[in-house]
């Protein structure tokens, strides 16, 4: 029994396709069916569409020039949030970790913006800008604070014993930020970046609902709901699930890509 | 190298006041004492890695070997030596035959394209030494550098130090707890005491480190004092 496992669990080391290709659509097939049970169950479309139906409008919104446009806009809304928070957390982070009395300065801010409920931020959001600004604030505003305690944490990661050296060694400022820095916090950078850049989808589309925000994807979604067109908001979703892997693929690129040029 | 009147303290806890020393050229002083006593903030004072007041008159630069090799990851061998080094030499470049020497001397020439992870802890701690004797210092620094290491790999480090020093002449200070390494590497050797800290113990040696044995009487000699000076401060 022992050796079969062995056999199998070497089969599966050798084969990595099995690992990237099979595992997650057995996980995906998991989901489907849990979905397909609960559709069964509660025996209504209108609650809960089966996944065959949700796929089905799903198709139907790609042959509609207005999805794209609504993805377009969420999307680039989305990125655009994401590079501001994720310069802003760049800059704050690195003047925390190096200049003592900034860092003191930028902690509360930090705590403040973490703690205020995401709800609030909205409806404030909402109140004082126009709807296509305030969805791109609000994911500002939930996004920088987790980047900047991400990469705070990664510079204080990088290796003491080397960060002397430099120091007692005089190596330039520039060969220190390229060759020691950079390269330190970079995996734990493009991890940060990972989880939330789906994140600031998510929060993207529920300002959007809240802000009404024309031809977005979060305003598409509200008419779905005020229509009590359930399997049509279930397409929305498919479509933002697919962009939230987008997303993340892209990140894991951007990750090959400096990789390779580091 | 002149320590004068250094003064440090931790918040209320003073650890150097009025402390002064003077650390002889182009020789190899040990500093010993109990953990926590301040032997790394005396270190950390002379790296410049920590503030103080009073006065470190020096002549030229410092190079370092901690405890631990603070080998960047991503770099090899010589990569890591170039990034440390390279922009003390003319042209940014360090020559080709001063490397392949020190690199020799601690038998890593041909492992000078291998990464960090790729390196035991003892040719980690090679290249540490490697890179303190390559940069053009006139001191060098060492913090615990064979710490946590097997007796046959310290005795090898400690060759290397001793081979890479006879080419490569410089003042030395050195941390240790250890006194086999004090005694057999050292021309000097300092206990300190603490609160504040006071050189307490202060043994010479004058033969010559690079054929000294534990079976030489001078060695023999510093080991009593020292061991009768721990039993007493017992």
């Amino acid at each position: 029994m022992r050796a079969e496992a062995e056999k199998l669990k070497k089969f599966f080391i050798k084969n990595a396709w099995m690992a990237n290709i099979v595992y997650p659509l057995i996980g995906v097939g998991v989901i489907l069916l849990i979905w397909v049970i609960g559709a069964a169950a509660v025996g209504m479309e209108m609650i809960l569409p089966t996944p065959s139906r949700a796929f089905e409008e799903f198709f139907k919104l790609l042959k509609e020039s207005e999805f794209w446009l609504a993805v377009g806009n969420t999307l680039a809304r989305t990125i655009l949030s994401f590079v501001l928070g994720f310069l802003a957390a760049a800059v704050t982070a690195t003047l925390s970790a190096f200049v003592k009395p900034a860092g003191r300065i930028i902690a509360p801010i930090i705590t403040v913006l973490r703690s205020v409920p995401t709800m609030s931020i909205i409806l404030i959001a909402v109140i004082a800008l126009r709807s296509t600004q305030a969805p791109v604030l609000v994911t500002f505003l939930i996004v920088y604070p987790l980047l900047h305690s991400s990469f705070e944490r990664a510079l204080e990661n990088v290796d003491p014993y080397a960060v002397n050296m430099s120091k007692v060694f005089g190596v330039p400022i520039y060969k220190r930020v390229f060759k020691l820095y950079i390269p330190a916090v970079l995996p734990d950078v493009f991890a940060a970046s990972k989880s939330n850049v789906s994140l600031a989808l998510k929060v993207m589309i529920a300002s959007e609902v809240l802000a009404q925000t024309f031809d977005s994807m979060g305003v598409n979604m509200q008419i779905s709901r005020i229509y009590l067109d359930t399997a049509q908001l279930m397409g929305w979703t498919l479509a933002a699930i697919i962009m939230s892997f987008a997303l993340e693929g892209a990140v894991s690129l951007l990750k090959r890509f400096t990789v390779r040029w580091k | 190298m002149i320590i004068k009147a250094l003064n440090k303290s931790y918040g209320d806890l003073k650890i150097f006041e009025d402390f002064s020393v003077e650390f002889e050229e182009m020789k190899t002083t040990a500093v010993m004492g109990a953990s926590g006593v301040g032997k790394s903030t005396l270190l950390n004072a002379i790296a410049g890695l920590t503030d103080y007041t009073g006065e470190i008159i020096k002549e030229g630069d410092i190079s370092v070997v901690f405890s631990e090799p603070a080998l960047l990851k991503n770099l090899s061998v010589v990569k890591n030596l170039e990034y440390a080094v390279s922009h003390a030499y003319p042209n940014k470049k360090i020559p080709e035959e001063k490397l392949n020497e020190v690199l020799e001397a601690v038998e890593l020439a041909d492992r000078r394209d291998a990464l960090p992870y790729e390196l035991s802890t003892g040719m980690a701690q090679r290249v540490a030494l490697a890179r303190g004797f390559l940069y053009p210092s006139r001191y060098i620094v060492m913090d615990e550098a064979f710490r946590g290491l097997d007796t046959a790999l310290k005795f090898r480090l400690k060759r290397y130090f001793l081979n890479l020093l006879s080419m490569n002449p410089r003042t030395v200070i050195m941390i240790t707890h250890d006194l086999d390494e004090a005694l057999s590497l050292s021309d000097r050797v300092m206990v300190l005491s603490s609160r504040p800290v006071r050189i307490a113990l202060d043994i010479s040696l004058s033969s010559d480190k690079s054929t000294r044995l534990p079976s030489d009487p001078e060695y023999m000699n510093a080991a009593s004092e020292y061991m009768r000076f721990i039993e007493a401060s017992i």
